[in-house]
C-alpha cells in the first residue's frame, strides 16, 4: 500500500475535516482565479487597439508608451515610414474622441478608430464580428458598435441604429462581440470619417501601422525605423502591448487591488487550509503516534502528511477550476470575457500545492513531537 | 554478543524531569529476557511497569544503565536506527489495540511490512497468512470499528507477529477481553514462545500467571523477581 493511498485513507475516514480543507482550497483557488481572470479582462481591454490589428510594427510619437494616450503624428510620417527598408505597409491611425447622443436620449462617450478602408488595418477582425459586413464600414455615416455595449449605448447597438457624434449623424452599420474598451466604447469607422466626428485636422494621425516584408525580421525593421525617423519610435505590437499593460497598472491601482486581494486569498486560504490539517492531525495523534511506535520514522510521517496536502490540493483545485469554469461561462455572456491560459493554471496548481504543503507545517510540528512511547498511556 | 538474550536492562533506571520535580519511574534495575520465555511484568498502575516495557520497546531513552537488543545498546542509536530496531525486531500489543482508524485490517497488517520496503506481493501475501493464521480471514477489510474487542485484538497481534519479530511487548493485552478472548489470545502469545521468541507481558491480570516462565513485580520503580505462588499471593 503506497503513501498516497494510505494518504487517501486518512482523507476519507475523517470526513468532516477534509470537507473543511477542500473548501480551503476552494475558496482560495476560486478567488485568485477570478481575480486573475479579471485582471486578465482587464488588460485585454487595456490593449483592444492593438489586439484588432495584424499590425507588426506601431510607429507613434517618441514620447508615448500607452496605447491608450497617444500623442499626435504629421501625416508625412506615413509615407516616411513607407521608404524605410523592410517596410512593406504603411497605413495612418486616428484615434477621436466622441460624445455620442442615441434616439432614447442615452449619452456616452466613444474612442473612434480610423483606418484605411476596405483594408481596416486596425480592425474590426472578421471574427469579432457579430452583425454586418466589414465593407459596411465604408457607408456615409457608418461607425461599427459592441453588443456588449448595447445597455451603455441607449439600449441598442443593431446595424441601422442612428445616433449623433459630437453633434453630427452617424449610424451603426457593422456589430461587433468582444471589442471593448479601457474607459470608453469603441467604434471603428474610416479615417476620415473618424477625423470628421472627432474634429481632427487632416494632417494629423496618431499612429502608422505597419507590416514588414516577409524577408525581414520585425527587429530589423523596428530598428531601421527608429534609426532613420527622428521624432517617433516604432514598437514590436506585442512591446506596446506589454508597455501599455504596465503604464495602466502603474498608475490605476489595479495591480494593488488585484494583488492584495490574491496575497488575502492565499493568506485567508493558507491558515484555513493549516489549522483543517493541524486540527485533523490532533485527532489522528495515537494513530501517527503508533505508527511511530511500531517503526515509522519521521521521514515516513512527513510523506504521510504531504501527501495528504497534496491530494487536498489536487482535489481541490479540480473543484474549483470547475467553478471557475463555470463563473467564465456565465459571465461571459456579460462581456466578461477572459482566459486562465495552462501556463497561469499550471502556476496556479503549484502555488496552492504550495500552500496547502506549506500549511501542512503545523501539523509536521506537532506530530514530529509526538513521541512513540505515548501509545503506552 | 547476542549471548541467549533477547533483550537485556542492565543496571538502568529512568526518571521524569517536571519543573523543579524530578520523578524517579524506574529504580536501577538488570533483567534479561530470553529466547522461548513469557516474561509477565505484574504491579499496580503507576508503579513503573510500563516504563520499563517502554524502555525494552525502545521508545524511549533510560537516564542511567544499558538496554540492549538483539545485542545492540540502544543508547548508541539516533532515531532513525531506534525506528528501524522496532521495525525489524520488536512486535507491540497495545492495550487499547491501537489500530490505525482509517486503515482495514489488512492494511494495519500490511503497514509494517510496507515500512520495511518489500515487494507488493509478499507484503499482501504475508499479511493475508498473519490474519487467516488467528481466524481472521473473512474480517480482513473491515476497519478497527466495525469489528469486536477481541477481533481487534488478534489484528493487533497478526500487526505485531507479521515482521517475525523476536521480542513481543504486550501491554495490558487482555483487560478488554472476555474469558474466551483471554485464553485464546493467551495461547497464541504462549504458543510464540515456541518459534523461539520472546514474549512480554505488562498486566494486573493474576489470571496470566499460569502462562508465565517467569514474573516480575514492580512495584514503586523497584522491580523484583517472584515465584508464581507469590505473585497470586
Amino acid at each position: 500500500m503506497s503513501v498516497l493511498k494510505t494518504a487517501f485513507r486518512f482523507i476519507r475516514f475523517d470526513k468532516a475535516k477534509s470537507i473543511g480543507v477542500t473548501v480551503g482550497i476552494i475558496i482560495s483557488t476560486f478567488l485568485i482565479g477570478q481575480q486573475l481572470g479579471i485582471l486578465n479582462f482587464l488588460t485585454g481591454l487595456m490593449v483592444t487597439t492593438a489586439n484588432n490589428s495584424d499590425a507588426q510594427v506601431w510607429v507613434v510619437d517618441d514620447k508615448s508608451k500607452d496605447l491608450n494616450q497617444l500623442g499626435r503624428l504629421d501625416i508625412r510620417k506615413v509615407n516616411e515610414v513607407l521608404s524605410i527598408p523592410g517596410v512593406s505597409e504603411a497605413y495612418p491611425l486616428v484615434l477621436a474622441g466622441g460624445s455620442a447622443t442615441y434616439q432614447n436620449g442615452a449619452t456616452a462617450s466613444l474612442l473612434l478608430i480610423g483606418s484605411k478602408g476596405p483594408i481596416f488595418p486596425a480592425g474590426p477582425k472578421p471574427a469579432n464580428i457579430n452583425d454586418g459586413n466589414v465593407l459596411a464600414l465604408q457607408n456615409d455615416m457608418a461607425i461599427s458598435s459592441d453588443v456588449f455595449d448595447t445597455e451603455t449605448l441607449g439600449g441598442t447597438t443593431d446595424p441601422g441604429t442612428t445616433l449623433e457624434i459630437n453633434g453630427k449623424r452617424a449610424m451603426i452599420t457593422v456589430q461587433t462581440k468582444g471589442v471593448r474598451g479601457f474607459g470608453a466604447p469603441i467604434a471603428y469607422t474610416t479615417i476620415e470619417r473618424a477625423r470628421y466626428y472627432g474634429n481632427i485636422p487632416s494632417t494629423q494621425i496618431n499612429a502608422v501601422l505597419v507590416n514588414c516584408d516577409s524577408g525581414t525580421s520585425v527587429a530589423q525593421v523596428v530598428q531601421n525605423i527608429n534609426g532613420t525617423l527622428s521624432g517617433v519610435r516604432a514598437w514590436p505590437s506585442q512591446e506596446l502591448k506589454d508597455s501599455t499593460i504596465n503604464a495602466v497598472l502603474a498608475s490605476s491601482g489595479i495591480a494593488v487591488s488585484t494583488g492584495s486581494l490574491i496575497i488575502f486569498a492565499l493568506i485567508s486560504g493558507f491558515f484555513i487550509i493549516g489549522l483543517t490539517l493541524y486540527s485533523s492531525a490532533l485527532d489522528r495523534l495515537r494513530d501517527y503516534g503508533t505508527l511511530k511506535a511500531i517503526g515509522a520514522s519521521n521521514g515516513y510521517i512527513r510523506k504521510l502528511i504531504l501527501a495528504q496536502a497534496f491530494l487536498f490540493a489536487l482535489v481541490g483545485f479540480a473543484l474549483a477550476y470547475i467553478l471557475l469554469e463555470l463563473f467564465r461561462n456565465g459571465v461571459a455572456s456579460t462581456g466578461l470575457v477572459f482566459e486562465l491560459s495552462p501556463a497561469v493554471l499550471a502556476v496556479m496548481f503549484g502555488v496552492i500545492v504550495l500552500i496547502s504543503t506549506g500549511s501542512s507545517a503545523f501539523a509536521l510540528k506537532r506530530i514530529k513531537n509526538v513521541e512513540p512511547a505515548s501509545v503506552f498511556r | 554478543m547476542t549471548d541467549s538474550y533477547i533483550a537485556k536492562v542492565s543496571n538502568v533506571s529512568k526518571e521524569y524531569v517536571s519543573g523543579d520535580t524530578t520523578i524517579t519511574a524506574l529504580h536501577p534495575t538488570s533483567l534479561r529476557i530470553s529466547k522461548g520465555e513469557l516474561v509477565l511484568l505484574l504491579g499496580p498502575s503507576g508503579s513503573g511497569k510500563t516504563t520499563l516495557l517502554s524502555l525494552l520497546g525502545c521508545v524511549i531513552y533510560p537516564t542511567e544503565g544499558g538496554v540492549f537488543v538483539s545485542g545492540r545498546s540502544i543508547t548508541k542509536l539516533k532515531d532513525r536506527e531506534l525506528s528501524n530496531l522496532r521495525l525489524q525486531e520488536i512486535g507491540f500489543v497495545f492495550q487499547s489495540y491501537n489500530l490505525i482508524a482509517p486503515l482495514t485490517a489488512l492494511e494495519n497488517v500490511m503497514m509494517p511490512l510496507q515500512l520495511l520496503k518489500i515487494s507488493k506481493k509478499e507484503i499482501k501475501e504475508r499479511a493475508i497468512a498473519a490474519l487467516t493464521s488467528l481466524g481472521m480471514a473473512d474480517r480482513m477489510n473491515n476497519i478497527p470499528k466495525k469489528l469486536s474487542g477481541g477481533q481487534q485484538q488478534r489484528v493487533a497481534i497478526a500487526r505485531a507477529l507479521v515482521t517475525d519479530p523476536s521480542l513481543i511487548l504486550c501491554d495490558e493485552p487482555t483487560a478488554s477481553l472476555d474469558p474466551k478472548s483471554v485464553t485464546y489470545t493467551m495461547e497464541r502469545l504462549k504458543a510464540l514462545t515456541k518459534e523461539n521468541r520472546a514474549v512480554v507481558i505488562v498486566t494486573h491480570d493474576l489470571r496470566l500467571i499460569p502462562y508465565a516462565d517467569r514474573i516480575y513485580e514492580v512495584d514503586n520503580g523497584h522491580v523484583t523477581e517472584t515465584t508464581k505462588e507469590n505473585a497470586t499471593h
